[in-house]
């Protein structure tokens, strides 16, 4: 799919009445260019850099809204409506506050800004055992650590977030021979798929986006994993019964590196998954809801046995408590 | 901690739906930031505000790291949630929509102010009023 994008000369005044009339006609998001802010941001803040990137400043002090529409007849209908607001907008200004308000246009390729930080992803160790490999770089001599070949694309899961990355490190503590391990939110299937390679012996993976479905398979076969042994899933795993039947239980390892809120709702559920002796890690908690996320796996019956922290980010392993365990053997 | 800044960029977008999908992903993708990592972290953060547009700064650094900080909403959108209005005036100086009180403005102008650059809250209200005017929205003398 094309866009155009579409740069609108303002003012710093103008910003606010311009984003306001986009909005009105609904337009979702915009970009906005304002030298004399950023000015003013690394004035504030100039303890924290030594130097800049030149080219930032020799910008003229000018001040741009851009948005983009898509290259279709609904984008360019949305082009016209903007056209037509910007001009009451402009009548409106008798003083010229608003700067000229003049629009530029310029078609945009959708799949250039998904490629281009490709090239910025290099090959890395995680953990003791891993070594994460983009498909685009050469192999390399793993140095006794097991590769893991990935094509991050469009979605979640390239082992350079601290939450995945911290999942990893878990995995690698828990999985032994044998072990059967359910990967909640799956994403690009980097975790499924890595457990796979430590020596888990079958993973089910699910994931509430379909296109989750295709890239963990394309990363299961980049990886020589077998159809039998990896099975994906796409679904909601909070509301579809059919799809819970479907997943199972009896699990060694659940995996969920997905966010507070949906580790709170599926808590409840993990028992159901997990076996007797099974160990449950979640991740991708943002540090201020992590106490909140742990009283949710207490009261569903879980007992917390690790917790990891990276950055900002939160990672916490739980089993099932003693007691619910001799009450269901 | 020093570190050399590589970009900056100003986004107003969805709470809790950033997606790679324009601007986000032109306005990251030439800075080679990993724009899923932006997403998934930007979505959590602003997931109690949703329905709300969101300014944010994106801080790139040289080592294609990053930070941001999310803002108050603009003020279009907080003078057309306090007039409980959907959209503005098309043609603001003929039309007017609805009127916003004194003490609405203000409270809009005291949210704003750390994003704002004006001395005072009544410099604030001043630039709220000259918003919600060219959104055919009358400000109560």
């Amino acid at each position: 799919m094309e866009w155009i994008k579409a740069s609108v000369s303002t003012a710093s005044k103008g910003i606010e009445p311009l984003t306001g009339r986009l909005y009105g006609i609904g337009i979702t998001g915009v970009e906005i260019e304002d030298t004399e802010d950023y000015k003013r941001f690394l004035e504030q803040h100039k303890q924290y850099w030594d130097y800049i990137d030149e080219g930032l400043l020799d910008k003229k002090n000018d001040v741009r809204v851009i948005f983009y529409v898509s290259k279709n007849a609904f984008g360019l209908e949305t082009l016209v409506l903007a056209r037509e607001t910007i001009a009451a907008l402009k009548e409106l200004d008798t003083n010229g506050e608003f700067g000229s308000l003049e629009i530029s246009l310029e078609s945009i390729n959708e799949e250039d800004w998904a490629e281009n930080w490709k090239k910025y992803f290099k090959t890395m160790p995680v953990g003791e055992k891993i070594l994460i490999r983009p498909e685009w770089e050469q192999a390399a001599d793993g140095g006794g650590r097991t590769v893991f070949v990935v094509n991050p694309g469009m979605t979640f899961g390239t082992g350079t977030h601290e939450s995945t990355r911290m999942c990893i490190c878990a995995l690698e503590t828990y999985i032994k021979e044998g072990t059967r391990v359910l990967d909640l939110g799956c994403g690009s299937g980097i975790l499924s798929v890595i457990s796979l390679l430590l020596g888990a012996k079958s993973a089910v993976a699910v994931d509430i986006d379909p296109n989750c479905e295709k890239v963990a398979y394309e990363n299961a076969l980049r990886n020589g994993i077998k159809k039998d042994d990896y099975t994906v899933y796409s679904g909601n795993i909070i509301t579809d019964d059919e799809l819970k039947s479907k997943i199972g239980g009896g699990f060694d390892i659940v995996v969920a590196n997905i966010v507070a809120d949906v580790i709170i709702a599926i808590a409840p559920d993990i028992k159901q998954y997990l076996k007797n002796d099974g160990v449950f890690i979640c991740s991708g908690i943002i540090d201020f809801r992590e106490a909140q996320t742990a009283k949710a796996l207490l009261d569903s019956g879980l007992e917390i046995i690790n917790i990891r922290r990276e950055g900002e980010w939160s990672a916490i392993a739980a089993k099932l408590c003693q007691e619910l365990k001799s009450s269901s053997s | 901690m020093a570190q050399k800044i590589a970009g900056y960029i100003k986004l107003q977008i969805a709470a809790g739906k950033a997606n790679p999908a324009p601007p986000v992903g032109p306005a990251l993708g030439q800075h080679g930031v990993n724009i899923m990592d932006f997403c998934k972290q930007f979505n959590e953060r602003t997931k109690k505000d949703e329905g709300l547009v969101i300014p944010v700064v994106i801080t790139v650094y040289a080592d294609r790291s990053f930070s941001f900080v999310t803002k108050t909403p603009p003020a279009a959108v907080l003078i057309k949630k306090a007039c409980k209005i959907e959209s503005g005036s098309g043609v603001p100086n003929k039309t007017k929509v609805a009127v916003i009180s004194k003490a609405d403005l203000r409270a809009i102008a005291e949210l704003k102010m750390p994003d704002l650059n004006a001395a005072s809250v009544e410099a604030a209200m001043a630039m709220i009023a000259g918003t919600a005017r060219s959104m055919g929205v009358t400000v109560e003398q």
